[in-house]
């Protein structure tokens, strides 16, 4: 497995709880809200910044070379060769 | 009199009228995003410090990275204020013609809500401690009950005095039709 590989994982399940979060809040809002007009300002609001930063965050992490940064976690593939 | 008829609450009944909405003092709430412009200020302050004293940095770790490490804390003080701003615009106290209703919210995952008749009502106080609550005219109300909740408490809330007068306004008017009655 190379180390881009487990970075991917890893993200994925940050990115996941990213969008936990963000239907938990949108839910709240959405749910709770007295006012019809600043539900609909703030769902779109925070929508729209969400959006923006998840794109963006996902897009970096995508033009991270992790096997140059972190050579030394990446992990030789399996041998048969080996005595063991 | 009625100032919000376009604003209901899930608890509300049928018929119920809410006359004044009451949250925190936006002081409050300025105090609680101090925390957010502080970090949002060192994110990007923290890219311009790198770019310009620690340029080697920028070289060897790639501004992709550090990009993606500004962005993935800009997207944690995101959501931490929404945090803030449910928990300041959900935490709400709600006088209605019929009773007074305190919903409080305590972060994403509780929510209590309890309610106040007005002939319940034995005695109502407000506090005003320190000299910004007095400059900006916030502070404590207490509702005294006789019901199962003793105390009723309103938490830093604008024009305390004007919120006392409203209870003891909507108290006098309940006991008076139930008088009559």
């Amino acid at each position: 497995m190379q180390t881009q590989t487990i970075f991917s994982i890893i993200y994925l399940l940050a990115f996941a709880s990213y969008l936990l979060i963000s239907v938990f809040i949108i839910y709240h809002i959405v749910r709770y809200s007295g006012n019809k007009a600043v539900m609909l300002l703030t769902v779109s609001f925070f929508i729209l910044g969400t959006v923006c930063l998840l794109f963006a965050n996902a897009l970096l992490f995508s033009s991270i070379p992790f096997d140059q940064f972190v050579p030394s976690l990446a992990i030789p593939a399996y041998s048969s060769s080996s005595p063991f | 009199m009625f100032s919000h008829p376009n604003y209901c609450f899930k608890e509300q009944h049928e018929g119920e009228q809410v006359i004044r909405i009451i949250r925190r003092h936006w002081f409050n709430i300025l105090i609680q995003f101090f925390v957010v412009i502080v970090a949002t200020i060192a994110i990007f302050g923290s890219w311009i410090f790198i770019l310009f004293l620690y340029p080697a940095v920028l070289k060897n770790i790639g501004p992709q990275t550090i990009s993606f490490i500004e962005t993935t804390a800009l997207l944690f003080v995101w959501f931490y204020a929404f945090l803030i701003w449910i928990n300041y615009y959900f935490d709400v106290w709600i006088i209605t013609n019929e009773r007074i209703v305190n919903i409080e919210q305590k972060g994403l995952f509780l929510r209590e809500a309890s309610d106040l008749e007005f002939s319940k009502i034995q005695d109502v106080t407000t506090e005003v401690v320190g000299l910004i609550p007095t400059v900006l005219n916030y502070g404590d109300v207490y509702v005294q009950t006789a019901g199962e909740v003793e105390r009723f408490k309103f938490r830093q809330v604008p024009d305390p005095y004007g919120i006392k007068s409203l209870i003891m306004e909507r108290y006098k008017k309940t006991n008076d039709v139930q008088q009559k009655l």
